[in-house]
């Protein structure tokens, strides 16, 4: 039997212990060679079980306890979300990009030299790419089409609260 | 329940002050001012709640013992968390979701990859950062050309041992 204040810093615990899980599971996948969505879904499946096996394991009846188990479900979704926007930014942000590529170059680069590398054409080109090879969006008769439509919710979202933040949708 | 019931309601006065301050003046659509707003809101219910108990035992709650206090604490923290990443791509296009906004608005007529050019700019994309990482003192512009500043080291040093370990970010 635990002691009431144990059990409350265990519950405390747990999603923060289940980050920890999910984060290191993911970075060694990475670091294993396992590719980059798979080993974000390796991890957060990781986290996720032990969070589970935790919130059984110190599950008591009642409201209150239903509650907190909701709240630290909560607390790793949004923490894991963080934690993959962060490891992103390490893959595809432009300006971290831009750095190391320029940490390798100690004699730099020119205006020219940069935008052969990372134009908006390169980028225009590479998501259409993504988007046509993942069935997202595509071409018949030279003209793109939406063939998923799980991606829109998040762009209706992001519209509306752009109109509840700014007054309009496009900035 | 406790605290979920507070959590969300200190998150939801955040970005409804946030939201009203984002409508009444243009400076407090930046991130920074974004944390201001939370911090301000969250604040406001923390010494409310710590200097009047009764409040939470008039909502029908249970009152926070101290390890409560820390689980609310990490609760709303994350909920900001959350909110300050998704903020910045509200206000940052994604140039994915741009692309599907983009062919969604054509309907069925579907829409030719042309049209994508007038938003896929230099001037939209790569300029603009530039401008930022100079100002910043990420890079700094020598003889025409640009290099990696002190700024820009400091990142790096920070993003380095992950990038390293991971094997992504490197160039080519």
């Amino acid at each position: 039997m635990i002691a009431p204040e144990a059990l409350e810093y265990a519950r405390l615990a747990n999603p923060a212990s289940a980050f920890l899980i999910y984060a290191v599971v993911q970075l060694c996948a990475l670091h294993y060679g396992l590719a980059y969505v798979r080993a974000i879904a390796l991890g957060f499946l990781a986290g996720l079980a032990a969070l589970t096996l935790g919130e059984a394991w110190l599950w008591v009846p009642g409201l209150d306890s239903l509650a907190l188990t909701l709240v630290n479900l909560i607390i790793y979704g949004l923490a894991s979300y963080c934690f993959c926007v962060f490891m992103t930014l390490n893959v595809s942000a432009l300006r971290i990009r831009i750095m190391v590529e320029l940490k390798h170059r100690p004699d730099g680069m020119s205006m020219e030299e940069l935008l052969a590398e990372y134009n908006a054409d390169a980028i225009r080109k590479a998501r259409i790419e993504r988007l046509l090879a993942n069935g997202q969006i595509v071409c018949r008769g030279g003209r793109l089409f939406l063939a998923r439509r799980h991606l829109l919710p998040l762009v209706l979202f992001i519209d509306g609260l752009r109109l509840l933040l700014f007054g309009k949708r496009d900035l | 329940m406790n605290i979920l019931v507070l959590g969300m309601s200190a998150f939801a006065a955040g970005f409804a002050l946030h939201a009203l301050l984002s409508r009444w003046c243009l400076a407090w659509r930046r991130p920074g001012r974004l944390l201001l707003a939370f911090a301000l809101a969250y604040a406001i219910i923390w010494v409310g709640l710590w200097t009047a108990p009764q409040v939470v035992s008039g909502l029908g709650l249970v009152a926070l013992t101290s390890v409560r206090w820390l689980h609310l604490a990490l609760f709303m923290c994350t909920l900001l968390a959350f909110y300050f990443l998704f903020y910045m791509g509200v206000i940052d296009d994604s140039p994915t979701l741009t692309v599907i906004r983009m062919i969604w608005r054509q309907g069925a007529k579907g829409m030719e990859e042309k049209h994508l050019h007038a938003f896929f700019t230099d001037e939209r994309f790569l300029l603009p950062r530039l401008a930022y990482m100079e100002q910043k003192g990420m890079i700094r512009l020598e003889g025409g050309r640009y290099r990696l500043a002190k700024g820009g080291e400091r990142w790096l040093a920070w993003l380095g041992p992950i990038q390293n370990f991971t094997r992504m970010g490197r160039p080519g």
